[in-house]
This record gives C-alpha cells, structure tokens and sequence, in this order.
C-alpha cells in the first residue's frame, strides 16, 4: 500500500499533506508520527471525565494537529466539537450533541490508528 | 540535518526557535523550515524562554505556540516583554485561524505576526523571512541613522543623506557649520562622561534652535557636530552663537565653529566638513566662543599641506632636507665657539619651503621626529668631516621637538647616533623650547637628565619669546640659555636693555651660559658683551651656511 492510499482509506487529502512536505517519505514519517501523538487520545479522554474546558483546548490541539497531517475528516469532527466547546457559544453548545460528536470521533480514530498500524506492519 | 553558517542562497543562515508542544506540529514545523534556517526547539513555554534567554543574540525568530501546557504563549510573550533584551526578537504566532480573541491578545502582547494551522509552506517561509527582513533593515537604519545621545544624524547617514540632498538640490545654495568642543577631552576629565554626554546633548539642541534654517544636522566625531544650513547672506547671525554655550556645564568651554559658505555641491560632504574643521582649527587656541570662515587662503594652504604630508618620507629617504650650519660667535675668545644645525627644504615642485611652514606640520603629525634624528646624525657627520679634514671642530647644537619625548629610550637613541658616527657626546648640544617641559615636565626631565649625564649639553631655545616661566628655568637640566632674537630685537630698537641684562644676570646665578640669537649690528654685538653675554648667533657674525661654506668657514 502506498502513502496516497493509505491517505484515501483514512479520509485524509494526500497531496494537502505532500504539499505541506514536500516529500512522500516525509509524509510517510508524519502520519507513521501521529500514532504517538496525544491529542486525538487526549480529547477523548477528556471528555469522558467531564471536563469541557480542557476538552475545549484538547479539541483544538486535535484540530490542529489533524490540519498539519491533512486528515480530513478527523479534522472536520474535532473542528465541530471545538466550536460548540468555545467559551461563549452556549447556542451552539445547546444546539449540538458533543457526545455523538465525540463518539464518532472516537471510532475513525480507532479506525485511523489500526489502518496506519496496518500500513506500517507492511 | 546539517547545521551550516550559511544557506543554500549564500545568505548567511538565521536561526529560529520553534517553541511549540505538540510533537508532530513542532517536527512538521522543523522540517518545513529546516531548508532554510537552523532550527531550535522549545517544548512549552518555559524552555522557550530559556533558550531566547541563552540565545537572544543570535536568534532571529520565534513560531509560538499558544496554547501548552505549564506556561501558555500569552505568559510567554508578557515575560519576553518584560525584558528589553529581547525586543530584537520578533515573534510570529501559530495558531488556528479560529480564535480571533487570542490573536488580538497576542498582537497586544507583542506578537508580530501569525501564521494558521494547517501550515502552509509557502506562507511560513515567507513571512518568517519577511520578519526577520523588516527586523534587520529597521535594526540597521535605526542604529546607522540617529546618534541616539544627541538625536542629530549620525556621521555615517549626515553625509549619505547630505550627498543626495545637494545632489537633487542643484540650484540652492548652502552653508556647511561645524561646531567642536576643543577642550572636550579636558572637560571629559574633570566633569565626567555622564556630565559630558548631557552637555553635548543640551549643545545640540541649542545648536539646532540657534543655527538659521537649518537642513539637517549630524553628529560627525565625538565632540563635532555639522549642520547644513541655508546660504546666509550676511555674516552677522553667528553673532548669535557667541551666547549658545551659557550655562553649559562650565564658563571655560571652549566651543568653536567653522564654516563653510556657498557649499560646492560635487564635493564630496565629508570633504566640506573637513574644510568647516579645517577653519575652526585657526581659531582652536582662542578663548572662548569663536568663529572662523574657510578662505581661499585656507584652501590654498591646505594644498600645499597635503603635497607635504604626501611627499615628505620620499623627500627625507631623497635628501632634498639640507641642513644648514649657522656659526656662533664667541664674545671671549672670539672665535667660532660652535653652529646650529638649521634645516632648509627644496622642494622639487614647491620650491624652498619655509621652516615655519613645514616644522608646525611635522609636529603636528609626528614626522618631525624623524627629521630630528635626521638632522642629527647629518651634523653628527659633519663633525666628523671637519675633523677628518683637520678643521677647526665646534659643538653643534641641533632641535629636539617637543614631540620627540614621546619616543620612548629618546636619550639612548640619540647616544646611538652619536656613539656610531663617533662624536664626543660633549660636541652634540641638545636645543629644546619651552614648550617641550609644559607638554610633559616628568617625562622631559628626566631625559634631559639622561641626555645631560651621558655628556650631552643642553640649551633652552628662544628663552623670552612666548610664555617663558621661571618654573621651567628651575626644574629643567640646563647648560645654556639662549635669549629669543625678539627680546634682542626688541631691546635694539628701544635702546634699552635692561631686560636682556635681567635674563643674562639671571643665567649666571643659574651657571647657564648665554647666546643671544638674531644679533645683527655692531653696536648690539657691543652691548652684549658689556652685559657678559657669552655667545652671539645672527647675521651680524654669519648667516645659515651650506656645508662647503662652513667648512670653509672654519678652516
């Protein structure tokens, strides 16, 4: 399995991540990287013991880290649930059901890492 | 990843902190700028300010963070701000475009600049780049620009500045002034640097308020500052000047200004400020506040100085110095009782050049010490020329410039010459002025001492001319005063030598002996040596002679 379909099976925009990189082993290092990275793992964690403020911020981090590696849809859930958490949107926050949110974002992470380990065993 | 001084553009490399926690955003940052820049990470926020701590002077840049754990990007930036040290270091913040309070907080803060996750290569480098940029060239001008105690120009920018100015201003017309402290040095001594620097501070807004429409100014040495004026028809307005330094620091300031008027617009302005310096340098010793205009004369003069200074080493190395010997006449036995070595120089495009406009600039140079040595060792040679052609042999006394003490071992060196031309010490006579014992008394007696002991006489040179001190008379190693031809002048024309007498009574209760210089008639020669004058030198006995004729002379 290349990069690029490894990219296509874990909903992630492959040349975003080459273009940020410029090489196809760097992007290899960087998704192979994310396996050890906290902040997808961080937000659900935090969310689970309740505590909205820091999930808020690991939301973000999630964000921002899943933005840098082109993953797409993961960026995309972690993005919602970074809104409706933003101090000050309580609209937004009635409006939104962040436990479907992150249930959901708990599952394509489960997905993501088990399809990058299943890449990196090749 | 090498780190190397340079990248691959040949600029040199400038080095950037990435201070971020997120390992994957940090390593993605690294590599998209590592191309580039030589790299430096901080995990959070507290070793981000540990290493601009470390590495303030030599870093560029900061990618911060905002949001990490023990200390966050806002408490970074405040902390950096709370030390003037890092001001020179710009800060661009990372962050998600989604948070327009923290980016308002982090402008407020001092962040320069931001750059959005996910990074954009092209945006990062760029922006990274055109920081630093506007940095360098705003930390370039600002220092290059302003002397920042006076708030004039600096020298570097007046005369760049200056030169465009005249340059695209063709048709006005201009006066370059030129102000000096000329006892800086001394007023530094006594007052302090502090003291000083306010003082020059104050001088220069005064200046800046007083002078007539004024162009700009600059601050062009340490105690000199030049202003380009509009052209002043009439000269009275430096009347205003002459209040400018009241209540500075101390009543004997001794401020001075040269101006240049009508400013030669092709000439380069380091060159016309040289000139506004080159006045004030005739008004240098006056008291007080004055003023001096650069003249036609002045210039003229400043040409013939400079195919001096350029051409005097090749004139030394080419003998055109010929040293003329003039006899001193013995009242007692009368007889030749010794000569003075007097240069004179031939200059192949200037002609006979006067003494009294070569030594003054050799002294003011230093090279009037070589040409000491030279004269020295030439009459040195002529000693032995009269004594190897079974002449009569006579001391001759040579000049030793004030400036001639500084050469460290003075005394040993003049020995030298002596020793390897094969003179008798007793035969060289040492003639210094006064001048030499104010400059540096320690230092002048104590090689005159040295110079006395090993045999050497010394005369004190035009003894009543200038400031002469009966100090210097009793703390400097004598054998011989020589009175000034304007005391003898003087005492001719008024027929009344009662000061002569005085100076003559004087050097006996010293035990010096006495030559009277300049005598020119037969009745001076007469009262002389009623008044018990020892020596006369003058045209009266003998003129300066070359040295055929004074070989001749005392054959």
């Amino acid at each position: 399995m290349t990069t690029k379909e490894l990219y296509a099976q874990i909903g992630g925009n492959y040349e975003e991540a080459l273009s940020r990189l410029s090489m196809d082993s760097l992007v290899e290092r960087f998704i192979i990287r994310f396996l050890d990275d906290e902040s997808c793992s961080d937000l659900i964690a935090v969310w689970d013991r309740g505590d909205e403020d820091a999930a808020f911020k690991a939301a973000h981090t999630a964000k921002g880290v899943c933005a840098n590696l082109a993953l797409t849809d993961l960026c995309s859930l972690a993005s919602q649930i970074c809104e409706a958490l933003r101090p000050g949107n309580s609209n937004l926050r009635a409006q939104t059901d962040v436990d479907a949110l992150v249930d959901q974002f708990r599952e394509l992470y489960a997905s993501v890492v088990q399809k990058i380990r299943a890449f990196q065993a090749q | 990843m090498g780190y190397s001084a340079k990248s691959d553009s040949g600029k040199p490399r400038r080095n950037v902190l990435i201070v971020e926690d997120n390992d994957v955003n940090r390593e993605m940052l690294h590599s998209i700028l590592a191309d580039e820049f030589n790299v430096l990470e901080a995990k959070d926020g507290l070793e981000g300010l540990e290493q601009l701590r470390q590495n303030y002077s030599s870093l560029s840049l900061v990618l911060l963070d905002v949001y990490m754990p023990r200390c966050d990007g806002f408490e970074f930036l405040r902390q950096k701000r709370s030390d003037e040290r890092f001001d020179s270091v710009p800060v661009i913040v990372t962050t998600a475009s989604d948070l327009r309070e923290d980016e308002i907080e982090c402008l407020r803060l001092g962040a320069n600049d931001f750059v959005v996750k996910p990074y954009n290569v092209e945006i990062i480098v760029n922006r990274v780049n055109n920081i630093i940029h506007l940095r360098e060239s705003a930390s370039i001008v600002n220092q290059l620009t302003w002397d920042h105690l006076t708030e004039l120009y600096s020298g570097e920018f007046f005369y760049r500045y200056m030169h465009d100015f005249l340059s695209s201003s063709q048709a006005g017309a201009y006066d370059m002034v030129c102000s000096d402290i000329t006892n800086f040095k001394a007023l530094s001594d006594r007052y302090g640097k502090a003291n000083c620097d306010r003082m020059l501070q104050e001088l220069a807004k005064r200046l800046s308020f007083t002078l007539p429409d004024v162009v700009a100014g600059g601050r062009i040495a340490n105690s000199t500052f030049a202003f380009l004026i509009e052209h002043q028809d009439s000269r009275s307005w430096t009347d205003a000047l002459m209040g400018v330094s009241h209540g500075l620091i101390a009543t004997n300031m001794s401020l001075k200004f040269g101006i240049v008027e009508n400013v030669n617009h092709g000439l380069a302005v380091s060159l016309t400020c040289d000139r506004a310096v080159t006045a004030l340098e005739q008004v240098r010793e006056t008291f007080g506040v004055s003023v001096a205009w650069y003249t036609e004369d002045l210039h003229a003069r400043q040409v013939r100085e400079h195919v001096i200074v350029e051409t005097m080493e090749q004139a030394l190395a080419e003998k055109q110095f010929i040293v003329y010997y003039q006899p001193k006449y013995d009242l007692h036995t009368g007889e030749t009782g010794g000569a003075e070595a007097l240069v004179r120089w031939i200059h192949p495009e200037l002609g006979f050049v006067r003494p009294d406009f070569f030594i003054p600039l050799f002294e003011r140079n230093g090279f009037i010490t070589n040409l000491d040595f030279y004269v020295l060792e030439e009459a040195c040679k002529e000693i032995v020329r009269c004594r190897e052609q079974g002449l009569r042999v006579v001391p001759i006394s040579v000049n030793v410039s004030r400036l001639d003490f500084d050469t460290a071992d003075l005394a040993q060196q003049i020995a030298q010459i002596a020793n390897r031309c094969g003179v008798d010490h007793s035969l060289l006579h040492i003639e210094i002025t006064e001048t030499a014992y104010t400059d540096n008394p320690d230092l002048v007696v104590a090689a005159l001492q040295e110079l006395r002991d090993d045999g050497f006489v010394i005369e004190l040179d035009d003894f009543g001319s200038g400031y002469s001190s009966l100090a210097s008379l009793n703390m400097l190693p004598l054998d011989v005063m020589k009175l000034d031809m304007s005391i003898i002048r003087q005492a001719a024309s008024l027929d009344d030598y009662r000061i002569v007498r005085s100076a003559i009574q004087m050097a006996g209760f010293l035990d010096l002996k006495t030559v009277a210089e300049g005598v020119e008639t037969e009745e001076e020669t007469q009262r002389l040596r009623e008044l018990g004058c020892d020596m006369i030198q003058g045209y009266y006995f003998a003129k300066p002679l070359e040295q055929k004729q004074f070989e001749e002379y005392v054959s």
